[in-house]
């Protein structure tokens, strides 16, 4: 039965595989959305888009973070069959202690997931308690038994601060694992702000945090501006970009910059010890005043951040993103954000590079501080891939409008990288839709199938036909992203965004999720179809863009069926040698007999 | 039974309202402001009557056009936003010759210059028919319901019943067989022993 099973297997692999090259470019079909969260009937269930992670060893084994946003707990999802059911599993990678994991911010996943090597799931997520004031510590979930329980560890501990040293992580925003050495190394990276007053209050910081040892320890969160915006001619560059001359601007000493020169300049390299201690510049100054605002009039005290809008702590990041490639060299993307500017410039997106997991750290702009850049808190993602040369190639996708000046305008745009974060291609835009009409596509994500095929998904208002809603939208490059395909709407139906809470007041909203498997590429995202303005609820749906044929999942009745007639076939074949050797006994005796010797 | 039915919904909708609640503080503490929205009251409208319009997120500084079915289409009005909320509150008037069915209303705000500022919002109306009946126009969101279910697998259903069946035919087949030449070779008499 089993040879009969592997043959049948590699028959229909090989006619697979002949039929992938074929309908490489074009999909299959677009699946009729299913509703993941069905497991949950609480009438209040609010479901945040997922994140997803594919077995390794099984692309039709998938798992999905499943966040409920208004119990605010973090749990997990899982589907044998590439995403067509789902149950939720019992265990939680929260500590009792930090139940809720909820980050009330836009623009990304609750609950990141990924697998490691021999099977291992890791989970990273935020931790807190009412108790915690503003204070979001950070951990990682590890699971060996594919989530069934979980070993989690503190990355991040906040618990106890108070004040002004109060430190809300948030949102983790990325993780990675390099499964190239003997243990796991896991890369975890959040948006660190912090709770100073004016005139001390400073600019979010992009972090990292280094585990080389599967999890079990971490380093102390690294920061991934690595002083770039100590350089004068980077701040200059910013500042530049504010639509109206501001004292900030016009003070700063480097203002004769040119723009595009700072931003081809050799990177900034400098060092980082693996576990430093927290900068000064995110700690509270002990001199600091007490946490009240300043009704006076009066400028603020010379040295202190206000005073001067041209200083490095009024520069930092946010939402920071991650990918590794085959040498275990980790990258981080992050958007610049701001602090004590009369007018904010435009954000600008750079990268952080470290080849020995964040003890020295390099960056590089990827955009400069374009005037189409939106999104000063996000709206980024990235992955690389091993094609397009000796160093692969990084794909970025970003939020940036093909408007300049059109106010909350967003599109999807595309770039990459093949020396290594270095330089970056020109913006292609990823959304077709008529720009003319003005409509919102953001919130991205992008994600590598094994067999290089990138999938893009996104949200989308142009088919809102004035309902406060918008879609999720979806786009394919079978050539390492020199082109990419008609977009495909996967929302089979708009979803209404005047329930829930991804848009109007709430904005908790995330980029669709993507499987990505050779044969398919699984989409999922938030829905609020089953939910009205009372119930206020979401569900995660999902849609496969389905490329090939998948191998069937083999029944359990068609097994046993199977397993039934081969028996009766080896009964039939015992019978048959039975009545051979019955023949053989009873003519055997004469046949000796008529052998021997007369007498 | 009643009564306990009755209890637990309340609980429901109190604990749903509660956890709103919590959920609504929070988010509004610390999420980010979402871009403006358009909302026409009521939804279902005759040609030529008068539509209450609303909405959020709006830039205070620049007024508010709102068109009819397109960016470029016929002004209905133009409206200042609250300088304290953002928030735009009006109403217009659906064009006496507005066609049954769907149509919507485009806001916008532009410099100026001209050129539009943020980016324009839409809302629906549903213009009703002759005798006030409302007229379904195309599909809102143009659902695509007809979506194939499931994944395609190699191989369908009805080919692996048939290679079944042929397994269990031919499985059947070499029972009996070897079952017949078993019990045919029992029943065979032992050849006499040849006497001198």
């Amino acid at each position: 039965m089993n040879k009969t099973l592997t043959g049948s297997v590699v028959l229909a692999t090989m006619l697979g595989g002949m039929s992938s090259v074929a309908l490489a470019e074009t999909p299959l079909q677009v699946s009729k959305p299913v509703q993941a969260t069905q497991f949950d009937l609480s009438p209040a269930r609010t479901y945040g888009a997922p994140g997803f992670a594919v077995d390794p060893e099984d692309p039709l084994h998938v798992f999905g973070s499943a966040v409920d946003l208004r119990t605010q707990r973090c749990g997990l999802m899982e589907s044998a069959d590439g995403g067509q059911t789902w149950v939720k599993l019992d265990a939680s990678p929260s500590l009792d202690s930090y139940p809720m994991c909820l980050m009330t911010n836009s623009h990304t996943t609750q609950g990141k997931i990924a697998f490691g090597s021999g099977g291992t799931l890791y989970y990273g997520l935020a931790g807190w308690d009412s108790k915690d004031g503003f204070n979001r510590s950070i951990f990682l979930g590890r699971s060996d038994d594919a989530g069934a329980s979980w070993k989690t560890t503190t990355v991040r501990d906040t618990r106890g601060l108070e004040g002004e040293n109060q430190q809300p992580n948030r949102p983790l925003s990325g993780m990675a694992v390099d499964t190239s050495g003997d243990q796991d190394t896991i890369y975890l990276t959040w948006r660190q702000q912090n709770r100073f007053v004016d005139p001390n209050r400073i600019a979010n910081q992009p972090v990292m945090a280094v585990s080389t040892d599967g999890g079990a320890t971490f380093s102390e969160p690294i920061n991934l501006t690595s002083g770039v915006f100590e350089d004068e001619a980077v701040r200059a560059e910013a500042l530049e970009t504010v639509p109206s001359p501001t004292p900030a601007a016009s003070a700063s000493p480097s203002g004769s910059a040119t723009p595009s020169a700072t931003a081809s300049t050799a990177p900034t390299t400098s060092p980082a010890a693996p576990r430093p201690e927290p900068s000064p510049s995110l700690v509270a100054s002990p001199t600091a005043p007490a946490a009240v605002p300043s009704a006076s009039p009066a400028p603020p005290p010379p040295g202190s951040p206000k005073s001067d809008p041209d200083q490095a702590v009024n520069f930092g990041g946010s939402n920071p993103v991650l990918a590794i490639d085959d040498k275990g060299t980790a990258y981080t993307a992050w958007v610049s954000s701001y602090q004590n500017q009369v007018s904010a410039p435009n954000p600008g997106y750079f990268l952080t590079r470290t080849s020995d997991q964040g003890k020295t750290l390099e960056v590089f702009p990827i955009t400069g501080f374009a005037e189409n850049n939106v999104n000063s808190f996000g709206g980024i993602d990235m992955v690389w891939s091993p094609e397009g040369g000796n160093d692969g190639t990084l794909h970025v996708v970003h939020e940036a409008t093909r408007n300049p000046g059109v106010d909350s305008e967003s599109d999807v745009f595309h770039r990459t990288s093949t020396d290594r974060g270095q330089t970056w291609s020109e913006p292609k835009p990823v959304n077709d839709d008529d720009p003319e009409q003005l409509f919102f596509s953001g919130i991205p994500k992008i994600s590598i199938a094994p067999n290089g095929r990138l999938d893009a998904a996104w949200f989308d208002t142009r088919s809102d036909p004035g309902t406060t809603s918008n879609d999720v939208y979806y786009a394919s490059s079978s050539d390492n992203g020199a082109t990419w395909s008609k977009n495909v709407r996967i929302s089979e139906q708009s979803i209404d965004r005047k329930i829930g809470v991804f848009a109007s007041r709430f904005d908790l909203n995330a980029p669709p999720g993507i499987a990505s498997t050779d044969s398919f590429a699984l989409v999922g995202w938030d829905d609020t179809r089953n939910f009205d303005t009372v119930t206020e609820g979401q569900d995660i749906y999902v849609a496969a863009v389905q490329y090939d044929e998948i191998e069937p999942a083999t029944s359990n009745l068609l097994k046993y069926g199977l397993a039934a007639v081969v028996g009766l076939a080896i009964v039939g074949v015992l019978f048959v040698l039975l009545a051979l050797l019955t023949r053989r006994r009873d003519a055997g005796p004469a046949g000796v007999r008529r052998a021997a010797p007369a007498g | 039974m009643g009564t306990a039915l009755k209890t637990s919904r309340k609980l429901v909708v109190l604990g749903t309202t509660a956890l709103t609640g919590v959920l609504v503080a929070g988010a509004a503490a610390w999420a980010c402001v979402a871009g403006p929205t358009l909302l026409a009251t009521p939804q279902v409208v005759g040609a030529g009557e008068t539509v209450a319009i609303s909405g959020i997120s709006y830039n205070a500084d620049l007024p508010v056009v709102v068109r009819f079915d397109a960016l470029d289409g016929p002004v209905l009005g133009t409206f200042p936003v609250n300088q304290d909320t953002d928030a735009l509150a009006g109403s217009v008037q659906i064009p006496a010759d507005a066609t049954p069915g769907n149509h919507v209303l485009v806001a916008t705000q532009s410099s100026e210059d001209g050129d539009v500022a943020i980016i324009p919002t839409r809302a629906l109306v549903s213009v009703a028919g002759p005798g006030g009946a409302p007229v379904l126009g195309a599909p809102l969101g143009e659902s695509d319901a007809n979506r194939p279910v499931g994944l395609v697998e190699a191989g369908s259903a009805s080919t692996q019943a048939l290679v079944l069946a042929g397994a269990g035919a031919a499985g059947v087949a070499l029972f009996l067989a070897g079952a017949a030449v078993y019990f045919s070779t029992r029943r065979q008499p032992t050849p006499e022993k040849a006497r001198p």
